[in-house]
């Protein structure tokens, strides 16, 4: 492969890989690129090791979590990255009414649900909620991302669905 | 806020609700900028491929080699083999032949005896180098 390929490759995957991002920094669109930024150049760096067993993009994924994952543990400490932050979702909120002129008031509405929703869940679980439901990524897949054995991917897909679905009815 | 009933309509609220990620940003210029300025690594350097052709291509003129050398030699085997099969089998013949003037009944013994075992062992070995040529392998 060449590098003019690998630049191909990537730009197909940013805007994905962006979004999760963007998710799981809360809506920091600055952070969430940064944290882009250096994994996409660590994949770059580090492509010799890409060994085909996943697809490309699960492994792109795979280095960006890990880059999300080491930016929070500096950020916040090693105990405390599995809690939740609200601040963090109240800075989601206030970026998702900047970024989301174009859209109608009952959208904008909804929108700012679901980041209350997701910032309601620990965070592997918005992990797993963005890969799972807004990424599309199989469960399989999730493992290979997050490094977590496939029993607890899929406990907390479903303790993040039950919270989902009380917050959201709980909401309307 | 829609009734969250199922995971399809879980599935459906947050793609409907996907976030939003700007499209004409100088992300993608930004980091071109970045990867020009680092080294290509070996990796990403398109030889690869081609040293890898070029590898399966030199051990594959070898493996070629390899075979046409044992063949041959087994050819080799298999006609020196023929042939001394053809003098020894002669020789039998003769020797055991009561009107041959060097015939006695002491050798005759003998090589009747052997006969059947040296004809099968002698056998063998040309099926042996038969295979070893590969003639027969499709």
């Amino acid at each position: 492969m060449t590098k003019e390929q690998f630049i191909e490759l990537i730009v197909a995957e940013q805007e994905s890989l962006r979004r999760f991002l963007r998710g799981l920094c809360a809506g920091d669109g600055f952070l969430a690129d940064d944290i882009a930024q250096e994994a996409l150049l660590k994949a770059y760096l580090s492509f010799e090791r890409f060994q085909g067993r996943s697809r490309f993009s699960t492994w792109l994924f795979r280095i960006a979590y890990n880059c999300w994952y080491d930016h929070l543990k500096k950020a916040v400490g090693k105990d405390d990255w599995i809690s939740v932050n609200d601040s963090d979702w109240n800075v989601r909120k206030e970026v998702a009414d900047v970024e989301d002129d174009s859209h109608s008031a009952d959208t904008k509405y909804e929108q700012q649900q679901l980041y209350l929703a997701i910032g309601s869940l620990s965070r592997p679980e918005q992990a797993v909620v963005l890969l799972f439901y807004m990424e599309d990524k199989s469960v399989k897949e999730i493992e290979v991302i997050t490094g977590m054995p496939s029993g607890t991917v899929r406990s907390h897909l479903s303790r993040a669905r039950v919270h989902l679905r009380q917050f959201l009815e709980g909401l309307g | 806020m829609e009734d969250m009933k199922t995971d399809k309509d879980i599935r459906k609220f947050l793609q409907d609700n996907k976030i939003q990620v700007p499209e004409d940003d100088a992300f993608i210029a930004d980091l071109v900028r970045q990867i020009d300025l680092l080294p290509v690594p070996a990796s990403l350097r398109g030889t690869d491929e081609e040293r890898i052709q070029e590898n399966m291509r030199i051990l594959s003129l070898i493996r070629e080699m390899l075979r046409k050398r044992c063949r041959r030699q087994a050819l080799m085997a298999l006609l020196l083999n023929a042939v001394l099969s053809i003098i020894m089998f002669a020789a039998l013949y003769f020797l055991v032949n009561p009107q041959m003037p060097y015939s006695s009944p002491v050798i005759q013994f003998v090589i009747t005896w052997r006969y059947m075992f040296l004809g099968a062992f002698s056998l063998g070995i040309l099926a042996f180098s038969l295979s070893r040529t590969g003639l027969f392998n499709v």
